[in-house]
């Protein structure tokens, strides 16, 4: 039929988005930005991060060391290129741990439904009724701080918001006309589940996922900045602002440094996340 | 022996509100290459039946408790699930009544035939995709090519319908079952629809059970009907019997209750009150309540399904 129109390929129908939509391009070239320059900082870096020296501690910005220094005297801007290593890789490693896991038990329990669901369910429920943080801080504390204590205890404190997505998506599905002829077609339950439902809760899924980045960042941040993270002398951004905050009114430069990190690789996540979300919604599909 | 023979089958709900006989004792065969029609209200168990016939009933809360179903003479019922999934959509295949939702929306409609191919045969990707191609073709689609890489929202009912029916006939099935095929769409797509699942069976030889309320539909392509109501099968005849002489009172009601162009009332006609709720059926023959021939029997016993000549079987005590 000559009356079908022609798709766009999807690569060019994310350029034309990202054309029209300022602010999501900035955000998505942000985070780009930030994760390339957290991969090649060891080769970047102007100053040895971990060196010390007392002669040029608590410094402000200036031509040598444009964030300053430290207490101990080590270059602040060096350590935030470094500390965005741990901290980005905790903050999208977890969401993708978390979501290996959450999505399948979701999909699981919406699927399956009756005492399956119901103990998944619970499991997680239980698991929400705890502030994230806690749960993380309880998680770290028992484990020892380590940078795998930190991916296991913030993935586990979004595991439930995985399984409450990909459940609830999945239920619906369920009922779709095609997943009951692929039923009548011969599929199993796990190749339906792959083929059937997983496409066709991405979209959800993927928005989420970059928004709990964000959050996974945050949290990062402040279990570091409990000392529950990545272990001293290692720079991460919340366990730089923990040490900056000795001396905030002496020498603010290390806190405030890490603090705008934060500041900026949230802020770019949740952008991209907000776009994702926008772009993938049918009803504010313009 | 026959493709598929139904013997005595039972299906029952098992509901909050008690039990419900939605198949009782309904038996019928059929051979290879023939077809055959199930007609009746909502809720009278035709699509029970279907659904049973492919062990695709919602357990819970239904179940098959009684009677056997063989297909090429393996028992159905007994299946474990290795061999069900091995039948389903290799060997009987079953397209349903809405064709915008049978199919999934994130992929393309030639992958999604490939991929039942691909399900039951060791074909490769890209022949699994020329054997969606030829399908397409098949079944009539103008530019197989090209539908081929169209996703199921660029297309029209009818032309996703036809897509819905190559996917189901990609295996070479020996049966197909056909829920309503062509209630969600145009009169006119409707009668492309029917034209061409009766060149399918001809040239292809697939065996067809078709499940409708819409009469016309039935004349137009099955060799034998069966009249199901309140999960009782209540007249079982060949097409050409079945609207020459309608042996039951429901039967009779039903075709009474098509309109004709020819017709001198004005009024439509009807079959008086109503199908009993589920979970209370009548004593003795299910339809007493609505027949113009009750007798005290009616109300008492079950009526047997008779041989009443001409090929027809009906139960119904004024016949019996």
């Amino acid at each position: 039929m000559s009356d079908i129109a022609v798709t766009p390929s999807r690569q060019s129908a994310v350029l034309t988005y990202l054309a029209a939509n300022k602010l999501t391009a900035m955000g998505a070239a942000l985070c780009c930005l930030l994760i390339f320059v957290a991969l090649i900082s060891p080769w970047i870096v102007p100053h040895d991060p971990l060196e010390q020296s007392f002669a040029t501690a608590n410094e402000g910005p200036s031509d040598l060391h444009w964030f300053g220094t430290d207490a101990f005297g080590r270059d602040v801007f060096s350590r935030v290129l470094i500390g965005g290593r741990i901290s980005l890789s905790i903050g999208i490693c977890a969401p993708v741990l978390s979501a290996l896991f959450g999505v399948w038990a979701g999909m699981i329990a919406g699927y399956f439904g009756g005492w399956t669901d119901r103990m998944i369910s619970r499991f997680s429920d239980l698991l929400m009724s705890f502030p994230s943080l806690l749960l993380g801080v309880m998680i770290a504390a028992a484990l020892g701080p380590s940078f795998q204590t930190a991916v296991i205890a913030i993935a586990v404190a979004l595991f439930p918001r995985f399984v409450r997505l990909s459940r609830s998506a999945t239920q619906v599905l369920r009922r779709e006309p095609f997943v009951d002829a692929s039923i009548a077609a011969g599929r199993g339950t796990f190749s339906i589940m792959l083929r059937h439902v997983l496409p066709n809760i991405a979209g959800p899924l993927v928005v989420a996922l970059s928004l709990w980045v964000a959050t996974a960042i945050r949290l990062e941040a402040a279990l570091s900045f409990l000392g529950l993270g990545a272990q001293p002398p290692t720079p991460s951004w919340g366990n730089m602002i923990r040490d900056g905050m000795s001396d905030l009114v002496g020498d603010p430069w290390p806190a405030a440094f890490a603090g705008a990190a934060i500041t900026l690789a949230v802020l770019a996540f949740n952008m991209v996340g907000d776009a994702l979300r926008d772009m993938l919604d049918p009803e504010l599909d313009s | 022996m026959s493709l598929l023979e139904v013997d005595r089958l039972q299906v029952h709900l098992f509901t909050n509100r008690g039990l419900v006989r939605a198949v009782d004792g309904v038996s019928f065969s059929l051979e290879a290459g023939r077809s055959l029609g199930i007609v009746g209200e909502s809720g009278c168990g035709k699509t029970m039946t279907a659904l049973a016939l492919m062990r695709l009933i919602p357990t819970p809360p239904a179940q098959i408790v009684g009677g056997s179903i063989r297909f090429d003479g393996e028992d159905v019922v007994a299946m474990d699930d290795a061999r069900l999934r091995a039948l389903r959509g290799n060997q009987i295949a079953m397209i349903y009544q809405d064709p915008m939702t049978t199919l999934n929306p994130v992929f393309t409609v030639g992958e999604q035939i490939a991929e039942s191919v691909r399900l039951h045969r060791h074909d490769g990707r890209h022949a699994a995709f020329l054997r969606a191609v030829e399908m397409l073709k098949l079944v009539g689609i103008p530019d197989p090519d090209r539908v081929a890489r169209a996703y199921p929202h660029q297309l029209s009912g009818g032309m996703r319908q036809r897509a819905v029916i190559a996917m189901a006939l990609a295996c070479d099935p020996k049966l197909l079952i056909a829920d309503e095929p062509t209630t969600a769409l145009d009169v006119t797509i409707q009668a492309q629809i029917l034209e061409l699942l009766r060149r399918l069976r001809d040239d292809l030889g697939t065996g067809i059970i078709l499940i409708t309320h819409d009469l016309g539909v039935i004349a137009d392509l099955v060799d034998e009907v069966v009249v199901m109501y309140a999960g009782k099968l209540v007249e079982h005849a060949p097409v050409r019997q079945l609207f020459a002489a309608p042996q039951h009172p429901y039967t009779r009601g039903l075709l009474r209750s098509v309109p004709s162009l020819d017709m001198r009332e004005h009024r439509l006609r009807t079959i008086d009150g109503t199908v009993p709720p589920a979970h209370a059926m009548p004593e003795g023959c299910r339809f007493n309540p609505r027949c113009a021939l009750v007798m005290d029997v009616c109300r008492e016993k079950e009526p047997p399904l008779v041989d009443v000549g001409g090929g027809t079987r009906a139960a119904c005590w004024a016949l019996a």
